[in-house]
């Protein structure tokens, strides 16, 4: 066919990025790729620098330059020159070696912050690359959810590329080569990308030769080539990349479902002694928690922040919450209520905030008439001022357990929890931790200096041979000239005590 | 100011009043309901109930109170306790003890700072604690958080707090007799203050609900 190279079959195109020509909503899948040309000095951190700047990756024993800044790029170093050839263009050169986990986990935080826009999220290599048709209704159309994506993306990174394709090779495609479109109909992406270079797709260098010796130099080229001798030549998976490129040929995605545990962390450049001080930091983070929380749709169960010292020792303050919610201001009272008793004489260098336990957002509709807070609201969040302030043994609840022995007749337990009911013979309100002993005078039983005296009934409690603590004794109802009291003789030792008060 | 807007306030003695106003629960004694001013417990007040041994606090005073106000709100709140509040006695009592919440702790700060923070929440029905010494001070933060919590705010103290200022609006001074207590009221807001008030505990009433073979006291 020699139709193909004919300038009329290309005027028919129309132009790929108008505005106005792009629908408000989109069927089937429209995907959005962002590359990050400076990821490896983005996740170094080292973006702000105005020296020359490079970051090197190790390829067998040659050290090689995968990304630089632009003061280096000024002085004539490219990427893919060995370390000792751009430090020979400038000596001054500070290279750094790359840190590819901490690049994966500079995407992975990226990737879950753009969950805000969409559920269907993919990692691929070092781009990222989002379904958006599903969301393209909801932000107003296409051009608007990619505006508002585009202008959060060059907040946080340096210089990225976002492109809208409908195949998922395309978009990142055009996205690494820099190309920044906006397509929607499968019948303009071939226009679009026939002018990218070969390079761009076929990554090896034998394939790249061979290309060279053809005479291929850009897509459009590879694209014009007969199928079936391009399979024979360079492989069928080149053919089939070109297929997914063109929508020819179903291309799925992996979509990562971001783990919602919740780690962020704050380090001070001077180290901070007093922890009033830690106050804006503390909100900064727990912002961030509720920017989190919000974005998974879930409430935090239990926080936790731990302060680091200079000698990397950390001090963990936990923060209970009685049931799980995700206010910033309410989370902010009780972080500060669980440090008050937290005295320490080290000086902070880093804050953490982590959150592991989560609890999924109830899906509960409220009444838009009532206007009355819920007694029950009040109760949990005084229970959790005072759990964390006081500690959470020192706020209890009081149960009763199924045991003869007095002693063993109780225990504390969660708030709110039900233990046993009571039952049988009347029993004390005070009971003594430890029973207290009763003196015998001349025949008759004394407290202190007043006389006991015993009333008739008795109720003799032999129990507990199993665990060790076994008692016998006989209990009585007692009563001094001031007191109601369960006074019991043991019937091992003879000995009278008073265990409690009616 | 208009003769209603006189009346609704707390502070204005009326006489012996025999009705039961709103804002106070029945403490199930009629010689206490007969002549506390507003027949019963004040609620939306903090009440000082000064005993001859604190270990020893007559809770039987308070139980059916307790019991009658405890389904209103989420909880009671007994704090620093000087024994164990026994559940099994309590449960006979009538008190519900999935609602109670026991605070132990031995610093005055956090007592005082946990009953202001119960009585202020609007969550408690009942706030009893145990402070040691109270000073002037701190029975005025307990007294204006009652108030605007609207709880029975309870604080049991010994002899030795009986010559103190306090802005409690209800001071009672209880001594043991044979068959219960013998009641002062020291300060008691919008009444007379009466001596000598004979409280029977419910195990010595001839109609007693308390169980013994003997049935009597005496």
């Amino acid at each position: 066919m020699t139709f193909g190279r004919s300038k009329p079959y290309l005027a028919k195109v129309p132009p790929a990025t108008l505005p106005d020509a792009l629908p408000s909503t989109v069927r089937g899948h429209l995907w959005l790729a962002i590359s990050f040309p400076f990821l490896p000095l983005e996740a170094l951190g080292q973006t702000g620098q105005q020296q020359p700047m490079a970051v090197y990756a190790r390829q067998g024993q040659m050290r090689k330059i995968v990304t630089l800044n632009h003061s280096a790029q000024r002085n004539g170093i490219q990427v893919g020159m060995t370390l000792a050839a751009a430090q020979t263009l400038n000596p001054a050169l500070h290279a750094i070696p790359r840190d590819i986990s901490a690049e994966s986990d500079r995407l992975q935080h990226l990737a879950a912050l753009t969950n805000s826009w969409t559920p269907a999220v993919s990692i691929i290599e070092d781009s990222l690359l989002l379904d958006i048709a599903g969301s393209t209704r909801l932000f107003g159309g296409v051009t608007q959810l990619l505006e508002q994506i585009r202008s959060w993306i060059t907040s946080e990174a340096l210089s990225p590329c976002v492109s809208v394709m409908p195949t998922p090779a395309s978009a990142i495609l055009c996205a690494r080569t820099g190309k920044s479109l906006c397509i929607t109909a499968k019948e303009h992406i071939h226009s679009a990308i026939r002018e990218l270079p070969a390079q761009a797709l076929v990554t090896d260098a034998k394939r790249q030769r061979a290309l060279n010796r053809f005479g291929i130099n850009t897509l459009g080229d590879l694209l014009r080539l007969p199928r079936d001798g391009l399979a024979r030549r360079l492989g069928p998976d080149l053919v089939q990349q070109l297929d997914k490129l063109l929508g020819r040929q179903p291309d799925p995605q992996n979509t990562i479902t971001p783990l919602p545990t919740f780690r962020q962390r704050i380090v001070f450049d001077i180290g901070i002694a007093n922890t009033e001080q830690l106050a804006p930091f503390m909100e900064v983070l727990l912002g961030k928690l509720q920017a989190h929380l919000t974005q998974h749709h879930i409430l935090a169960e239990q926080l936790e922040w731990h302060l680091v010292n200079e000698s990397d020792l950390s001090h963990r303050i936990p923060v209970y919450l009685t049931h799980p919610h995700r206010d910033a201001i309410g989370l902010m009272k009780l972080s500060q209520l669980a440090f008050e008793k937290f005295k320490t004489k080290d000086v902070i260098t880093h804050l953490v905030l982590k959150a592991n336990r989560f609890a999924p957002l109830p899906s509960s509709s409220e009444d838009i008439f009532s206007i009355l807070p819920k007694a029950a609201d009040h109760g949990t969040s005084l229970i959790e001022r005072l759990q964390n302030r006081l500690g959470r043994r020192a706020v209890q609840g009081l149960c009763i357990q199924p045991d003869h022995r007095p002693e063993k007749a109780w225990s504390h337990c969660k708030v709110g929890e039900t233990g046993a009911l009571s039952h049988g013979a009347p029993r004390p309100l005070w009971l003594l931790e430890t029973p207290r002993s009763v003196r015998v005078l001349q025949g008759r039983l004394a407290l202190g200096d007043q006389s006991l005296l015993l009333q008739r009934q008795r109720e003799r409690i032999c129990s507990g041979w199993w665990d060790s603590q076994p008692i016998r004794r006989d209990y009585y109802y007692a009563k001094t000239a001031a007191l109601k009291t369960w006074v019991f003789r043991d019937l091992d030792s003879g000995n009278w005590c008073l265990h409690g008060i009616f | 100011m208009s003769l209603e807007s006189c009346l609704k306030r707390r502070d204005i003695w009326r006489g012996k009043k025999a009705t039961r106003s709103r804002d106070a629960v029945a403490t199930g004694f009629s010689v206490l309901d007969r002549h506390l001013p507003d027949g019963g417990w004040p609620q939306h007040a903090l009440t000082e109930i000064l005993v001859e041994n604190i270990t020893y606090s007559p809770l039987w005073l308070l139980m059916p109170a307790l019991g009658e106000i405890m389904p209103s709100r989420p909880w009671q709140i007994w704090i620093a306790p000087p024994a164990i509040p026994y559940p099994p006695g309590l449960s006979q009592n009538g008190l519900d003890l999935s609602k109670i919440l026991m605070i132990t702790t031995t610093d005055r700060s956090d007592i005082l700072w946990s009953a202001e923070q119960a009585l202020r929440s609007r969550a408690c029905s009942a706030v009893l604690c145990w402070p040691g010494k109270l000073h002037q001070s701190a029975t005025r933060r307990l007294q204006l958080a009652a108030e605007y919590g609207g709880g029975l705010g309870i604080c049991f103290q010994d002899e030795s707090a009986l010559n103190t200022h306090s802005m409690a609006a209800l001071k009672l001074h209880c001594r043991n007799t044979d068959d219960g207590l013998r009641i002062d009221l020291i300060k008691c807001r919008g009444g007379p203050v009466l001596q000598n008030l004979a409280v029977q505990h419910p195990s010595c009433r001839p109609t007693a609900t308390f169980k013994t073979k003997e049935g009597s006291c005496q």
